[in-house]
């Protein structure tokens, strides 16, 4: 289900609930599909059990979407990195929030993204480990 | 005798349950772990903490600030001097120099590199819209997630949009880094998190993402990151409630050992990449020196 919320001064869709998606502060991101490889967020720390919000804003190609997760570690460089989250299937012009556990496994969350399809493509916008609703 | 004997067999089934009950509960923790490194594969998981667990990890020990070799043939640019970083992704060109740093126990501190207006916006922005609660009303930075005491550390850069078209910089991925050789290899180690706030901020009524550049456009920009003081080497946590609360910190010396800037605008891994340009901010053991 999809419903629309105001996400600061620009409206976005939110998966199921109303939120204010943002917390500290989004980081910017850009991942270059090339048939088969996957994409990772740097690491940010994780300072609570909302949801991980992801604004993805424009596809330079085929919007095949991709296959994005929540994934925790133990410090910066990835050490100790679980997967946290549900998957979820991501489009340009959506945002969207992954509840998962990273807060109580880890210390450090980031996203990982794999193309839903054989190609090159890629997608930009901004995440961020939070939600300024605290959206669980 | 009929009832004893049915006595006795009710005794050892309850017995036998009692047992099957505990084991399952021993067996918790690993099933979590277990779980966890399923879905490192690659499945989709949502693991719930049990109290179990939190207790079992509270008494873990992490090591912050810990160094990697860096592989990428990077670019090091010294103090001053300008070079220019291209967005991969939207191939739009900036030029970076930085010009100025100052370490500081206060925001206010920021007025030597910017304008009252500039201070205002970014100040009502750290307390009205970023809710890490950073800075206090009188300016003082407080505690970050080790709970260990903070400064300001700001960075003047000049950025040029070196393209024709109107472009948004992300200048919240910009990061600091210490970097020492060790055994003839570069290594580094993540000082900062994304930056924190810029003075010039745009849009603060909603949040800090994107600059935008005008066609061509130049700008002084002061990027804000909190810093620990001190470099945290060790530290754990526990859970309180369901609040994490750092234990058993351990520090050594400053924080800022050998302070470079990188310019991953991607904000993806890898952090280095061959060719990319790290600026030098002449920072070293905790003393800035122009």
């Amino acid at each position: 289900m999809w419903i629309s919320c105001n996400y600061g001064s620009r409206n976005f869709r939110v998966g199921a609930v109303t939120a204010l998606a943002n917390d500290y502060g989004d980081t910017p991101y850009q991942f270059s599909f090339d048939y088969g490889n996957t994409c990772q967020t740097e690491t940010r720390w994780k300072d609570d059990t909302s949801a991980a919000f992801m604004n993805c804003q424009s596809c330079d190609g085929n919007d095949f979407g991709y296959t994005a997760y929540v994934f925790g570690s133990w410090d910066e460089s990835k050490s100790g990195s679980v997967c946290c989250s549900d998957r979820r299937s991501i489009h340009a012009g959506n945002s969207y929030l992954l509840s998962n556990s990273v807060y109580q496994d880890r210390n450090y969350a980031y996203f990982y993204g794999e193309l839903n399809a054989n190609d090159a493509v890629g997608y930009s916008g901004l995440w961020s480990p939070d939600n300024y609703e605290c959206y669980q | 005798m009929k009832n004893k004997i049915i006595k006795r067999i009710i005794i050892i089934n309850v017995l036998l349950l009692a047992f099957i009950i505990v084991g399952c509960s021993k067996q918790s923790v690993t099933d979590t772990y277990e779980m966890l490194s399923m879905a490192n594969e690659g499945n989709a998981i949502a693991s719930t903490l049990s109290a179990e667990v939190a207790s079992a990890k509270s008494q873990h020990v992490f090591y912050g600030n810990q160094y990697s070799d860096l592989s990428a043939n990077i670019n090091k640019i010294p103090f001053g001097s300008s070079a220019v970083v291209e967005n991969k992704a939207s191939k739009v060109k900036i030029t970076i120099a930085v010009e100025d740093i100052l370490i500081a126990n206060n925001f206010f501190d920021i007025k030597k590199l910017t304008d009252e207006t500039s201070t205002n916006n970014l100040f009502n922005y750290l307390m009205n819209y970023d809710n890490e609660n950073i800075c206090n009303a009188d300016g003082t930075i407080n505690p970050g997630k080790y709970g260990t005491d903070r400064c300001a550390l700001f960075v003047k850069l000049k950025i040029k949009n070196e393209s024709n078209v109107e472009s948004d910089i992300g200048l919240s991925a910009l990061k600091l880094y210490n970097m020492k050789n060790e055994n003839g290899k570069l290594q580094y180690s993540q000082l900062s998190e994304q930056c924190n706030g810029i003075d010039k901020i745009q849009n603060y009524n909603s949040h800090f993402d994107f600059y935008k550049f005008q066609p061509n456009e130049t700008q002084e920009i002061v990027l804000f990151f909190p810093i620990e003081n001190e470099l945290v080497t060790e530290y754990s946590y526990e859970f309180n409630g369901n609040t994490k609360v750092p234990t058993n910190v351990k520090t050594n010396g400053t924080s800022m050992f050998d302070v470079y800037m990188n310019t991953n605008l991607s904000g993806v891994t890898p952090e280095f990449t061959d060719n990319m340009n790290v600026f030098k901010l002449n920072i070293e053991n905790g003393v800035f020196k122009k």
